[in-house]
């Protein structure tokens, strides 16, 4: 049993290892292929039509749905329908990574965007805001909070998901990695590359959170509460 | 009923309706706004003061009847009508500067020149210095004043006040009590006060508009006298304020018992 469990040391051997052999750079260069593209999809497609969502009832009525439903629904279960429709290549690893990223982005900017101040929005309208002042100087910097941290929660899912097309879809990458040196065994190096993954999505999530604060230099986004 | 009129009506409200489904708020409601004068409404909660106000500020549609302001009826807000806000609806990611000269910057003026305009609405409110806090780190009073420099930035000819003192602590609002008295003398403007604090209204007031509640209606129209000229601290204590207060609270009695 212990075999299956090396030592904390012994992981961060594995991983030396294989970033002295290069490994694990090549292994992240395919990985990042479908995850960049999926991110980045979600990232803007999934706010966009979030704040579609959020500012019109007829399209909530008619988008919110698939969403929800594309949350609950178990991943590993729709990867066999993916894979007959679109194959084994990356076209069906980014819809994966959009499938764990996008709801999650979707819904939060929607929720955050319907949920903004009436109280700030009349107090825009009565100093003859049009419509667009208002969405772009009330509703959205209001919003925008939720919105990241909608972003934070979808990209980590997007990271999942595109470790997870890794595992099952096709070998390649860090998935393959992971694979590979289980089949062999190797449980240093597995446990070395689930390791790198966690890093890269916190580091990744960090950088997102200084994009954050650059974007929007108030003091710390605190909200004004009376 | 005894509407007083003078020649000229910064605001006039005739016969207006406001129904929230089967509840009607406001009914046949007819009211005159003179010129250059601080006209309060009112009265308990619950009496549509706060409905009134905003449907002449426009952001309210009546039910029926009509509103004109300086000639015009009111059909959404406009350039000569500005509100304060009693939950001071500041911009929290906005510093101060920015929050006076939202007004202007929504209407389209260079930032220069609105910064320029904003500099001496903050100086008058006393908030000089304070440009580029954030709305989280004054006090309510500072947020409020940022509230009133915001309305008279866009130098509208009515200003509407939406209980605009009821969230901050007694002796501010004393202070912005007086303030506001100073201001109707030097601003040329007409000022629509809605509150519920009796002594308030006729400290401030050159006309009180008593409402009861639903339905709305205008029962009585006061206009305090002679003591409006004493100073500030003298008022409080002058017969004339403490028999009207009085009498207004002797009307309004029956209707929160």
């Amino acid at each position: 049993m212990s075999f299956a469990f090396p030592t904390f040391l012994e992981s961060m051997e594995a991983l030396w290892i294989l970033t002295v052999k290069g490994t694990i750079f090549t292994a992240y260069a395919e990985t990042l292929k479908p995850l960049a593209v999926g991110v980045l999809i979600s990232a803007f497609l999934g706010v966009g039509i979030g704040i579609w969502i959020g500012l019109s009832r007829t399209f909530d009525w008619l988008v919110s749905p698939i969403f929800v439903v594309m949350q609950s629904a178990p991943l590993a279960a729709l990867i066999p329908l993916l894979i007959m429709v679109y194959g084994i290549g990356m076209t069906s690893k980014v819809f994966v990574v959009c499938i764990m990223a996008m709801p999650v982005i979707v819904l939060n900017t929607a929720g955050s965007v319907r949920n903004t101040s009436v109280s700030l929005i009349e107090m825009g309208k009565s100093f003859l805001g049009t419509r667009k002042d208002i969405i772009l100087k009330v509703v959205l910097p209001s919003a925008s909070p939720i919105i990241f941290a909608g972003l934070r929660l979808g990209i980590s899912a997007g990271f999942i998901g595109a470790i997870l097309s890794e595992l099952k879809i096709t070998p390649t990458g860090v998935g393959d990695i992971i694979t590979y040196s289980r089949s062999i065994a190797d449980y240093p190096s597995m446990y070395a590359a689930i390791f790198s993954i966690i890093v890269f999505a916190v580091l990744f999530l960090n950088v997102l959170e200084r994009i954050e604060k650059r974007l929007f230099k108030g003091s710390n986004n605190e909200f004004v509460k009376d | 009923m005894n509407i007083q009129t003078t020649s000229t009506n910064a605001v006039a409200v005739r016969n207006v309706f406001k129904n929230y489904g089967e509840v009607e708020a406001l009914q046949d409601l007819s009211l005159d706004f003179p010129k250059g004068e601080l006209t309060s409404l009112l009265g308990p909660s619950g009496c549509g003061k706060t409905t009134l106000l905003k449907i002449i500020a426009g952001l309210l549609p009546a039910t029926s009847g009509e509103v004109i302001v300086n000639g015009k009826t009111v059909s959404g807000p406009g350039p000569d009508r500005a509100f304060v806000f009693q939950d001071f609806a500041l911009l929290p990611w906005a510093d101060v500067i920015r929050n006076v000269a939202f007004g202007l910057e929504l209407r389209g003026v260079a930032k220069t020149e609105r910064e320029a305009i904003a500099e001496k609405y903050i100086s008058n409110v006393g908030l000089s210095g304070f440009e580029h806090k954030f709305p989280d780190q004054l006090s309510g009073g500072m947020r409020q004043r940022v509230g009133l420099a915001r309305a008279l930035s866009v130098d509208a000819e009515v200003l509407l006040m939406d209980e605009p003192f009821s969230a901050v602590d007694e002796q501010t609002r004393r202070k912005f009590q007086e303030d506001l008295l100073n201001l109707v003398k030097h601003e040329n403007k007409t000022f629509l006060f809605v509150t519920h604090s009796i002594e308030e209204a006729v400290y401030v007031s050159d006309q009180i508009a008593l409402l009861l509640p639903r339905p709305s209606r205008v029962s009585e129209i006061i206009r305090p006298g002679g003591f409006r000229d004493k100073d500030v601290d003298s008022i409080r204590r002058d017969p004339e304020y403490l028999d009207i207060v009085d009498r207004i609270w002797k009307s309004l009695r029956s209707y929160v018992e």
